[in-house]
């Protein structure tokens, strides 16, 4: 579990950032690319309140309104954060 | 092998097939589509867990530059991916990530048991232009029925069960509920006229007041409450 962890603090900034920069160029398709990619890491870290956020914007990521998509995507962004804060005390806690 | 562009998946699988099926071994893992073609022509896998989405493409594009294939595939995907409507049109083994270990363990039995695999036919399904020309392939208790679409006339639902009318006058029957078959079947030509019937475009004859004609002579119930999307759903489809 621990090497898990510590992968969880390697791929999702990466991977935040490359969702930021998706969402600045207006990029629909990228952010669901990027949000897709890392649904299976959060799903099985069990980080639910952003599952289905994540699910409707893969559904819904053609036609939603791009303030809509840019609002729930920032708001899974800031669970994230909150998550590796979480998990990186975790970590820590076990040296 | 597996193949899969991103890490976590790769490290997970890699661990539950090395805790839970100790028989296996795992010979290559591949973070590309290019990468994943040039490992399977050198090490000649029996099995490869395939990712339906990756960087450079789909496993459904990386298959056709290899075909024929000569392993078996199970296809890993995210919850719902779009790709699971083909996936299970094909009856493909599929693994939704990040993997429940009973669905693994069943993935693996089919595996073991040496079922057809019908990925040669799903390569040929991705790439025929006409969906008429596909084939349906749906595991029954007997094995696996694999059917033209364009020889299936209607479909009736009986309860659990569903009967398909062939053109040639046979019919089949599958354990499948109408509405499983709906799902798969309505964006291929076919439409749910009435709760116990589905209907193929290509052979309607005409449609009367209450039922439809079909061209094996059939009379097929349509609904009344369907009557009219039904009609408008014809006209799209005489137009496209």
């Amino acid at each position: 579990m621990r090497a898990y962890l510590t992968q969880f603090l390697q791929l999702i900034p990466e991977r935040v950032e490359e969702l930021l920069a998706a969402l600045e160029d207006g990029n629909r398709i990228l952010v669901r690319k990027h949000l897709h990619k890392m649904s299976p890491q959060l799903q099985f870290f069990g980080i639910r309140d952003t599952i289905t956020p994540i699910q409707r914007l893969e559904f819904e990521f053609e036609t939603m309104p791009y303030d809509e998509l840019e609002t729930l995507t920032r708001e899974i962004i800031a669970k994230l954060e909150a998550a590796l804060t979480e998990v990186s005390a975790i970590v820590e806690s076990y040296r | 092998m597996i193949i899969d562009d991103d890490p976590f998946i790769q490290d997970l699988l890699k661990d539950k097939l090395n805790q839970y099926f100790r028989e296996i071994e795992i010979c290559a893992i591949a973070d590309s589509g290019s990468g994943g073609m040039q490992a399977i022509r050198r090490i000649k896998p029996d099995l490869v867990f395939l990712d339906v989405e990756m960087g450079d493409m789909t496993g459904f594009e990386m298959l056709s530059q290899l075909a024929p294939v000569d392993f078996k595939v199970i296809f890993i995907t995210s919850y719902r991916h779009y790709a699971i409507k083909a996936i299970r049109f094909n009856a493909l083994d599929y693994l939704l990530k990040p993997f429940d270990l009973e669905e693994l363990r069943n993935a693996m039995k089919r595996f073991r048991e040496v079922t057809p695999n019908h990925i040669n036919t799903a390569i040929a399904n991705f790439r025929q232009d006409n969906i008429n020309d596909q084939t349906l392939i749906l595991r029954t208790q007997k094995g696996e029925l694999s059917l033209m679409l364009r020889e299936v006339v209607h479909l009736e639902a009986d309860r659990n069960y569903t009967y398909i009318h062939l053109a040639n006058g046979n019919k089949e029957l599958v354990s499948k509920t109408l509405s499983s078959l709906t799902e798969l079947l309505e964006d291929r030509g076919f439409f749910r006229c009435h709760k116990s019937h589905l209907v193929n475009q290509v052979h309607i004859v005409s449609i009367k007041s209450e039922f439809v004609l079909m061209t094996n002579g059939s009379r097929v119930a349509v609904s009344r409450r369907k009557r009219d999307t039904f009609i408008a759903w014809i006209n799209r489809q005489e137009r496209s």
